[in-house]
């Protein structure tokens, strides 16, 4: 097992330095840069400006001292665009953000999704099971940037429960809005995965051999069905990474929060170079960990998948 | 030893094996499919949707980037009551007509304007209409139609007008338009790279199917979006792109060239899966020449779960765009897309809920036609998994 970590984590090495240097080379090559403003700079002035960026040098040398100052110190460089902070120091103040909300709607779409997918299956083609599912369809067909204002309107706004949007420190009834938005998705999904494996689950032999055994309902549901039934919950778990990063884009805008998602958008459109590549960076060390943790917790739960 | 029948006995054998014609995989499929009612259902909805996107922007009588100028950010014609617009005739001021008449102008001065807004455009028609088409000598200005009266309809937007007074339906099908494009055209690339992809690595097997897989897990890493809004803003400054035709390829070509690599996977491990079974080892052993057994084993096993990923994906890719065109990297003015449509509206669902509400219904029942018949789909061609 641990041999099969440290191999998938070694693998992991060169997947990240091709997404950083497919990121890299596709914003250098670009036209336009990040010192392209409204009114053209002196010349000099531009010259020493490149030079403090190492804008000068050739791309593949701008590439190796990039990678040179990441490994080494964990420099992700200056924000080329917020002048006084660096990439490091931005991400440090949004990640808490964009964690925090993640978390949370991870944690609410597993439950929510989870329960919902298992009560549909259980009374397989039923009123209840029909219901979960054409709920779960709308909850795939409508984006999040109609889910949230929706959402605001009637909880902000006209029964005033719930703060509107900004973050105030964190403080939890601020969250609650957003991270109800950014899980709806992942719970319609999640529910629909779970009834489609647990109803395959439940027509197995080995559940027939329990219920031929005498066990009661409830048992065979908890000790036989349920294990089986939502082991893709947990291999789905990389995609719901992906997906909520997607969402936390638009939830980060519309809701006002300080997240990472918002530097990204801002950092693409005004080709801020380093802080785009610190936010790549970052997002796809965190999928590939927590793929990584995925296979794992697969392979310890599932006894038919042995490492190899 | 084969036994010796009667002639009898041969004939018998003979019209039950035509009674009991066989039915091939398709026709087994299309059964089911048509028996499934959802689907059956969602496929005319979705038709209707189509044939309103291809055909109704051009045959409507407003144009999808028009303005009209007495009508902005108008609701649904048919909200307004259009016998509340002038006090009623004879109406003494205190009576139960007029005060009705008031409080409808006190509550909604803006649909009132509106109601007005149509009611003056009708007018200017017909006195254009009178001025220029009585008189046969005179050539008419492009925009006066003499070969009919100007009629009240003409000036109604059926489903209200955005902020500067363009027609919400005609956007809405010209958007849907934008939108289903995207989803198929989009889809197609995917396809194309995915099923050439997957089958090569499943064909090829070993160190070259590792390899091939390998880099389908390092795109796979990073969430779609990532590449999408690099690539867009990467490209806004080269001009070639800032054409909104070739920024729209771009679209579909950016989106396709992420929504392949599910597409590889499945074409993939399905094409390795039966490259083991049984009944295609049984082919090879009774001598079928390979391009055969592709043809008949291979290809069919294939086909129905990548038909089935196809619908899936045109919503899933209608979906990102919208998410692309809210955060404005999508389509550009004046075309527009369900997703411009949609994060429009959004902006001010309190006080004109139409801008999102029309979009927003048009686009969800599209996605569940869609998903409907993936689901149908899969049902029809995968009878294991009901």
């Amino acid at each position: 097992m641990l041999g099969y970590i440290v191999r998938r984590l070694l693998g992991a090495i060169p997947t990240l330095l091709i997404i950083v240097a497919a990121t890299f080379f596709m914003m250098r090559l670009a036209p336009g840069g990040p010192f392209d403003g409204e009114r053209r700079l002196p010349p000099e002035i531009e010259r020493n400006i490149k030079a403090a960026y190492n804008l000068d040098k050739p791309v593949y040398e701008q590439f190796y001292i990039y990678v040179k100052n990441v490994v080494t110190k964990g420099d992700f460089g200056p924000s080329f665009k917020n002048k006084d902070f660096s990439v490091s120091e931005l991400i440090a103040l949004g990640a808490p953000v964009s964690l925090k909300l993640g978390l949370f709607a991870i944690i609410l779409a597993t439950i929510i999704g989870g329960f919902l997918g298992v009560t549909a299956a259980l009374r397989q083609n039923t009123p209840a099971d029909y219901s979960i599912m054409s709920v779960a369809m709308v909850g795939i067909t409508i984006p999040t940037f109609v889910t949230a204002p929706l959402l605001t309107l009637i909880l902000g706004v006209y029964l005033g429960w719930l703060p509107v949007g900004g973050y105030d420190d964190g403080n939890i009834r601020n969250l609650i809005l957003p991270v109800v938005v950014l899980s709806l998705p992942q719970i319609a999904i999640i529910s629909r995965l779970v009834r489609g494996s647990m109803i395959e689950v439940l027509r197995s032999n080995y559940v027939r051999t329990a219920r031929a055994k005498g066990l009661t309902e409830g048992q065979v549901v908890w000790k036989h069905v349920l294990r089986a039934g939502l082991l893709p919950l947990v291999s789905y778990l990389g995609p719901a990474i992906a997906g909520l990063v997607t969402g936390s884009l638009v939830v980060e805008q519309i809701f006002g929060l300080p997240g990472i998602g918002r530097y990204f958008v801002q950092g693409a459109l005004n080709r801020d170079y380093t802080l785009v590549m610190g936010v790549v960076i970052l997002f796809a060390t965190l999928i590939i960990l927590l793929n990584l943790v995925a296979d794992v917790m697969y392979r310890v739960l599932d006894p038919k998948v042995r490492l190899g | 030893m084969a036994i010796p029948l009667t002639q009898d006995a041969k004939m018998q054998a003979m019209t039950a094996a035509q009674a009991v014609k066989g039915r091939s995989l398709w026709q087994d499929a299309r059964r089911r499919l048509f028996r499934n009612k959802a689907a059956m259902v969602s496929i005319v909805i979705l038709s209707v949707i189509v044939l309103l996107a291809i055909f109704a922007p051009n045959l409507s009588r407003h144009k999808y980037d028009a303005q009209d100028y007495n009508q902005v950010s108008c609701p649904p014609t048919w909200s307004i009551d259009m016998t509340m617009l002038s006090p009623p005739e004879g109406a003494t001021p205190d009576s139960e007509a007029y005060k009705a008449y008031q409080d409808y102008n006190d509550k909604y001065p803006q649909t009132v304007a509106c109601g007005l807004g149509v009611l003056s455009s009708l007018e200017f028609a017909k006195s254009d209409f009178q001025s220029y088409c009585a008189d046969p000598s005179i050539t008419p200005p492009p925009e006066v139609n003499c070969a009919r009266a100007p009629q009240q309809s003409d000036f109604e937007h059926f489903m209200g007008t955005d902020g500067i007074g363009r027609d919400l339906w005609v956007r809405t099908l010209y958007g849907a338009r934008v939108s289903l494009a995207v989803g198929v055209v989009a889809t197609f690339v995917a396809l194309m790279i995915g099923v050439l992809y997957g089958a090569t690595a499943g064909y090829a097997g070993g160190r070259v199917d590792n390899y091939m897989m390998r880099f389908v897990d390092i795109m796979y890493a990073l969430p779609f979006i990532f590449f999408v809004i690099i690539l867009m803003t990467v490209t806004a400054d080269i001009p070639f792109f800032k054409d909104p035709f070739n920024r729209f390829i771009l679209i579909f070509a950016a989106i396709g060239a992420v929504e392949w690599l599910t597409m590889a996977r499945i074409v993939r491990g399905q094409t390795l899966s039966i490259r083991r079974k049984e009944f295609v080892e049984a082919a090879v052993a009774a001598g079928v020449p390979t391009g055969k057994i592709i043809r008949r084993h291979i290809i069919p096993n294939v086909v129905g779960p990548v038909i089935v990923f196809v619908t899936l994906t045109i919503p899933a890719i209608i979906l990102a765009e919208s998410f692309l065109s809210f955060l404005g990297l999508g389509v550009q003015e004046p075309m527009t897309s369900w997703g411009v449509l949609m994060s429009e509206g959004a902006g001010d669902m309190e006080n004109k809920p139409w801008l999102l509400i029309v979009p927003a219904v048009m686009m969800a029942v599209t996605l569940f036609c869609f998903n409907f018949i993936g689901d149908g789909l899969r049902d029809a061609l995968d009878p294991k998994d009901r």
